[in-house]
């Protein structure tokens, strides 16, 4: 893959997210099993790990898509698992990119990044689409404005979505897997909007697959397996002396 | 737009088609009993009938009789036999001629009526049952009203207005009918609502549009008197009295007989007339060749023409389509609009409740009353409505109906949103929330209007079934379409040309319903390709 290599310092030594003692269960299904890590802002997380093991619930137990069933997450100096903590606001706060896209189908693009805006008073209608085009346009998307998403090619579907979750002002960018779902010419296009917003001073936690963006992009990894975070460190230190011979057998199937 | 007009004018024509073919059959079947062209019955000669001759030949014969008449309760008493009880009397005449009953009994002057309709094909029989008095019924809860309108009664018999009304409409000779009319007096004030069935010619029945009969009469004879206005309510018959009961009406004119049974429910006036059941035969086929023969009265075989002529034209009768259509149109969309509102609602608790674990309760309710909805009639939802929740209420019929039919559709309509909603990707649900939209805002910007497409068909459907089943409104005596039908037969005695009428009317509504329905789907689709 070539990403263009901007690599972020690791950064800065304030925390935004520390998840403590984090556990999620489906019914008698332990999937997340005591996880503690502290995010710092400015950081950019590659979550990788082998499918099922826990990536998604992770970090969607994170803007509390998922309701954690034990542990808590502070936010900002604030506990968001608190049952009296307004998780609408935390969202605002968290932008979060799917697999899938999730572009509003019904709305066009330009509508799609305005609606959450203007909906919760954040911003006017006129500055919400002055906004919505400078974002369009940081994407290279501006000409797409008012297509319907079936009109888009995923890797542009992607990059609308990510420009939708921007304009709320997220403090944190949250990916999962926003490349999977992509053909292989249009993984690029998506990675290189996200080294953008990296080297823009993003935090940013991404669950992928891509080997090269863990590596290039990012500044740190974790890497979960069995409901733990097994290893976390910086890229070279995860990917270039791995000590667990899952992590091994892992990189080993995703890199050949 | 033009495969619309196509498909719209195929259908007529085959409509067209299939009515031509129904009425040369028709004519057909109906060819030997019009090939007689009278008869003048005469108390000398009693003509052979078919099957039923005499009173005493009743039993283990099928007798037709008009739903919770004396008549009823008569043949209910004879032995073995087969009561086939009818709404109207002149569904009973017609299954009469058309040999599926062998003998009607039902009041006298109303068989009179009929027997004119139906000249050479049926009689009336000699023997009849005793004599009976007709009274008014009023609540048991009024006993004051009881006092005034039995002291009316005998006001108006003491000054031979009552005689003078019978007479115009039962008169002696032909040529003094219609010589008196009695007109009210009192126009302003207490209205003295007067329920009735008006299908029961002299008494009650439907003339250029207008309720007219004795009773009718006889009801403002005595509004004058107590100084109200009378307000005359066309309901079923079997239904007046618990309308009078429930004080939807105040008083119950309908050529009601005094029995025990009914005097449990309700308290009788005095009587104001007396009358007596009788039995109408058909006529043996002979006894109709040979009165045909006898007598060259100027009864004609009608023509289509003719036909059409009296059921739609005559006294403008086509006006009772056009008013009930236009009711049934009004009854049908407002029930649409109230069914779409409370039927999104209803179908946003339900996934709130199964999507966030929200409003529990709200959401019991909403599937007990979806349930409950769907579970019952909707002609026992619109009797319970308009008999038992609005009881006492002086509430608007049409508006009766409108709530009904609104409530039934939104059980219907909450089904099939809830459907369309679940349908949709929890991707746009979850995407909803993630940018940090409210559930709320979240399925009115981004979920209804995707599932709205989707559901369009079904919901179209459904309105469709909902224009069908207002044609049970006449059930609470409102003229629907079905009902404007009901009243051109009870007047013309005929059956084929008013249901089909009412049938092709009905046909083309739903067509255009369908047309609109998908000229809105290809709209939204060309929104989003
Ligand atoms: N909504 C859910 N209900 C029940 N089980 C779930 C649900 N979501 C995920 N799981 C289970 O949790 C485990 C981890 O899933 P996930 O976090 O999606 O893994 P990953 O993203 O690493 O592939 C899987 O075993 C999966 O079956
Ligand atoms: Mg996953």
């Amino acid at each position: 893959m070539s990403v263009k290599t901007e690599k972020k310092e690791a950064g800065s030594a304030e925390v935004l997210i520390s998840v403590q003692n984090l556990s999620k269960s489906f019914g008698d299904n332990l999937v997340l099993d005591d996880i503690s890590i502290d995010i710092h802002k400015g950081e950019v997380i590659s979550v990788i790990g082998p499918s099922g093991c826990g990536k998604s619930t992770f970090i969607r137990s994170l803007n509390l898509l998922e309701e954690p069933t034990g542990g808590s997450i502070i936010f900002d100096g604030e506990d968001i698992t608190d049952r009296g903590c307004d998780r609408r606001l935390v969202r605002e706060k968290m932008g979060m990119v799917f697999q899938q896209f999730n572009l509003f189908d019904n709305l066009t693009v330009i509508k799609n990044i305005m609606l959450a805006p203007v909906k919760l008073k954040l911003m006017t209608k006129s500055e919400a689409e002055e906004k919505a085009k400078s974002l369009l346009k940081s994407v290279g998307l501006e000409d797409k404005a008012n297509m319907y998403p079936s009109q888009l090619s995923g890797g542009q579907k992607q990059r609308v979505a990510i420009a939708r979750s921007l304009a709320m002002n997220p403090k944190v960018m949250l990916f999962d897997e926003p490349t999977s779902a992509l053909d292989p010419e249009m993984v690029n296009e998506v990675l290189n909007i996200m080294n953008e917003l990296a080297a823009e001073g993003m935090t940013m936690v991404v669950v992928t697959h891509e080997m090269g963006f863990a590596k290039g992009v990012s500044n740190r990894v974790i890497f979960i397996d069995e409901g733990k975070i097994k290893e976390d460190g910086s890229p070279e230190a995860v990917f270039s002396n791995p000590e667990n011979t899952r992590l091994k057998d892992f990189l080993k199937s995703v890199l050949k | 737009m033009k495969k619309f007009y196509n498909s719209l004018l195929a259908v007529m024509l085959a409509a067209v088609a299939l009515m031509c073919t129904l009425s040369i059959s028709v004519f057909a079947s109906e060819a030997d009993q019009q090939l007689d062209k009278s008869s003048s019955q005469t108390e000398t000669s009693v003509p052979e009938t078919e099957i039923v001759t005499s009173a005493a030949d009743l039993s283990g014969k099928k007798i037709g009789v008009q739903l919770g008449t004396t008549g009823a309760i008569l043949a209910d008493d004879i032995k073995d036999a087969n009561v086939q009880k009818f709404n109207k009397g002149a569904d009973a005449v017609l299954a009469l001629r058309q040999k599926k009953i062998d003998c009607v009994i039902i009041d006298e002057q109303t068989a009179k009526a009929f027997v004119d309709a139906n000249k050479g094909v049926l009689t009336i029989l000699p023997d009849s049952f005793a004599d009976e008095a007709y009274a008014a019924v009023i609540s048991k809860d009024k006993p004051e009203l009881l006092a005034q309108v039995n002291s009316a009664i005998e006001e108006i018999r003491d000054s031979g207005v009552l005689q003078k009304i019978i007479a115009s409409y039962i008169p002696e000779k032909e040529s003094d009918k219609g010589n008196y009319h009695y007109t009210q007096v009192v126009t302003h004030g207490e209205k003295l609502v007067m329920a009735t069935n008006a299908q029961f010619p002299p008494y009650e029945y439907y003339e250029s549009g207008d309720i007219t009969g004795i009773d009718i009469e006889i009801g403002r004879a005595i509004a004058d008197k107590l100084g109200r206005v009378l307000t005359v309510e066309d309901m079923e018959f079997d239904s007046i009295i618990g309308a009078v009961k429930s004080g939807k009406a105040d008083i119950g004119i309908a050529g009601f007989t005094v029995t025990e049974d009914r005097a449990k429910q309700i308290s009788f006036t005095i009587d104001y007339a007396s009358s007596k059941q009788v039995i109408i035969a058909r006529l043996k086929a002979s006894a109709q060749e040979s009165s045909a023969s006898v007598s060259s009265d100027d009864y004609e075989t009608p023509t289509f023409i003719d036909r059409l002529y009296t059921n739609f034209v005559k006294d403008d009768r086509w006006r009772y389509l056009t008013t009930g259509l236009c009711n049934t149109l009004i009854i049908t969309l407002f029930a649409m609009l109230i069914g779409i509102v409370i039927g999104f609602i209803l179908a946003i608790i339900r996934v709130a409740y199964d999507k966030n674990g929200s409003v529990p309760i709200l959401n019991i309710i909403a599937k007990l009353y979806i349930t409950v909805i769907r579970a019952t009639p909707a002609m026992v939802q619109l009797l319970i409505i308009y008999y038992v929740i609005f009881a006492s209420v002086d509430i608007n019929k049409i508006l009766v109906a409108i709530i009904a039919f609104g409530l039934n559709s939104a059980a219907y309509v909450a089904e099939v949103v809830r459907s369309g909603i679940m349908s949709i990707d929890n991707g746009q649900f979850e995407a909803g929330k993630s940018l940090g939209l409210k559930f709320s805002a979240t399925m009115i910007n981004i979920i209804l209007p995707q599932a709205f497409k989707n559901i369009l068909p079904a919901l179209g459907n459904e309105f469709i079934s909902l224009l069908k089943e207002t044609s049970i409104s006449g059930y609470i005596g409102l003229m629907d379409l079905t009902r404007g039908g009901d009243i051109i037969r009870s007047v013309t005695y005929e059956a084929f040309l008013p249901l089909i009428a009412v049938a092709l009317i009905y046909l083309i509504l739903v067509i255009l319903l369908s047309a609109g329905v998908s000229c809105l789907e290809r709209r939204l689709k060309k929104n989003e390709r």
